[in-house]
């Protein structure tokens, strides 16, 4: 009886947070819309050029940004902003991690995307594929990485050490940190993100690369659908101002 | 102050506790102890000061926990990166975990009383020798204790366990006893110091920093995480009671991945690759024995 009652009240408490959930949500969305309409960059263009002035006060390096889209169905127009965006803010690998490999199966749509929304055709970023081509220091790799990507991707390295070590390449007591690291990142294709915006109102990695995770600043960006530019510079100053103390 | 509080609740926590409770339990809760040094900065006392206060804090979380009828705990005491510290702080935190243990191994019926099972993971050798004997010797104590476990991560990184695990494997293959193909995720998680454990439900970090801090890495993957604003040792049971009624909110929408995630393992399982963790775990079992004489 008494069991019954708490979970009454429990039920009821769930029930109000999801209206306070949806009246927060709706908030957020009529403040963007505002700011948009006010003080937003108008057009592709105009939004590369804001993050890219932005960029100026970032002091912090940003080798590697990771988008997990997590619960997310993919929209490639709002991927391919991300991508320029990320590139003006100096990032030279951009991923991105839908666990269901739907973007990686719209690679092809993604890359006509990309090609249609640069003027400049020598400033495509190239997605998968071009891992060792020529899209080097000076334009960004962009990634597209799924759920096989993470545990199974330490697996596949396990796999691969154990190989060199049948053929001799390899001795297992020369198997360490370093030597593991260089594997994984090499399988993977990407360094470490030093950040990483999720998607959704809840925070999980949703499998993303673990290896890679280890001291990556993890921030919300609620919805990569209509993401503004004006919420992504206010993220990057956040992870400007974050401390990383490794330990110590 | 005890490795398990008696500091009961006042009714309203009570309350609190029975509500939340009513609803799903995680089995099994992760913490990210972060803060301890902020705080006795805030408060103008030593640093070691904050740690013992951060301590006081665990034995009350492991109160809740066993009221809220929460499982199993995991929880980030010391990282290998903490090794380096400056010296001083190094031998505060191994003086406090040393008199800690002791403490636990004069606690014996009280944790059985509890039915409480500890277990230290992480790199044991890389801590001085008398802390590891305790170390072990709680462990083995309290072995047999089943209703509640609590494992300590003490010379611990997320990514130190994934490579000696591998190392673990990589071994197997070159000795013969397993062949490439045998290694899988389900083989990998049971070389982990972690084998024993299902994977946490519920990560939570305070003291409002957003990383994991090498903190089990693989395990958490597919899990619901909880950042908390306040430090460790301002963290209450209602800030506990906020993070699992997150959880409550949260877990129907991590099924999906988690089975995406247990899906590209395939099926693969042989008696070859039973028997290699059975050897494994007998290998750590004798270990403990000797580490503990």
């Amino acid at each position: 009886m008494a069991f019954n009652l708490f979970r009454a009240i429990l039920v009821l408490i769930h029930v109000i947070y999801d209206v306070y959930c949806e009246a927060r949500r709706a908030l957020r969305c009529a403040r963007q819309h505002l700011e948009d309409y006010f003080f937003s960059p108008r057009g592709l263009e105009a939004e590369i050029e804001y993050v890219r002035q932005e960029r100026k006060v970032l002091d912090k390096p940003l080798s590697h940004l990771a988008v997990i889209l997590g619960p997310e169905v993919v929209s490639v127009r709002d991927v391919v902003r991300l991508a320029l965006w990320c590139h003006a803010a100096g990032a030279t690998y951009v991923s991105f991690y839908d666990p269901s490999g739907q973007l990686k199966k719209n690679k092809f749509a993604l890359d006509d995307a990309l090609i249609s929304a640069c003027k400049v055709k020598s400033h495509i970023p190239k997605t998968n594929g071009y891992i060792n081509g020529y899209a080097g220091k000076q334009f960004p790799h962009i990634m597209l990485l799924d759920i096989s990507d993470g545990k199974p991707g330490i697996v596949r390295v396990a796999k691969q050490i154990c190989e060199e070590v049948l053929s001799k390449e390899l001795s297992p007591n020369e198997v360490d940190l370093e030597l593991f690291s260089k594997y994984v990142m090499k399988e993977s294709g990407v360094p470490e993100p030093e950040l990483a915006f999720y998607c959704g109102d809840i925070f999980s990695l949703y499998g993303f690369l673990p290896w890679h995770s280890r001291v990556t600043e993890f921030l919300p960006l609620h919805s990569h659908h209509n993401v503004s530019v004006l919420n992504f510079v206010t993220l990057l100053r956040r992870y400007n101002r974050c401390e990383q103390r490794l330990g110590t | 102050m005890s490795w398990i509080s008696d500091h009961g609740l006042s009714w309203m926590q009570k309350l609190g506790v029975r509500i939340i409770g009513s609803g799903r339990i995680p089995k099994h809760v992760a913490f990210i102890m972060d803060g301890n040094r902020r705080f006795a900065k805030k408060h103008n006392v030593q640093k070691i000061e904050g740690h013992l206060k951060g301590f006081d804090r665990l034995s009350e979380t492991l109160n809740w926990c066993l009221e809220l009828g929460i499982k199993e705990v995991t929880v980030y005491a010391f990282s290998i990166e903490n090794f380096k510290r400056t010296q001083d702080e190094v031998d505060g935190l191994m003086d406090l975990a040393t008199e800690k243990f002791q403490r636990l191994l004069e606690e014996k019926d009280k944790l059985t009383e509890h039915g409480v099972h500890i277990r230290v993971i992480g790199n044991l050798d890389l801590l001085p020798i008398d802390l590891r004997r305790l170390m072990a010797k709680a462990m083995l104590m309290t072995k047999d204790n089943s209703k509640a476990i609590l494992n300590i991560a003490f010379a611990y990184t997320g990514r130190e366990e994934i490579m000696q695990g591998v190392k673990q494997t990589v071994h197997g293959v070159a000795d013969g006893v397993l062949s490439t193909v045998d290694i899988t995720q389900d083989l990998l998680s049971k070389t982990f110091y972690t084998n024993h454990s299902p994977i946490p439900d519920l990560l939570i970090r305070t003291s409002g920093e957003v990383r994991l801090s090498d903190f089990l890495l693989w395990q958490v993957s597919c899990s619901c995480v909880y950042f908390s604003n306040v430090l460790w040792p301002d963290f209450t049971v209602w800030d506990f009671l906020s993070a699992v009624f997150y959880y409550q909110r949260c877990h129907q929408n991590l099924k999906h991945v988690q089975h995406l995630e247990n899906e590209c393992d395939g099926l693969h399982q042989s008696i070859t690759t039973e028997d290699f963790v059975l050897n494994l775990n007998k290998k750590r079992e004798l270990y403990l024995a000797q580490l503990a004489n």
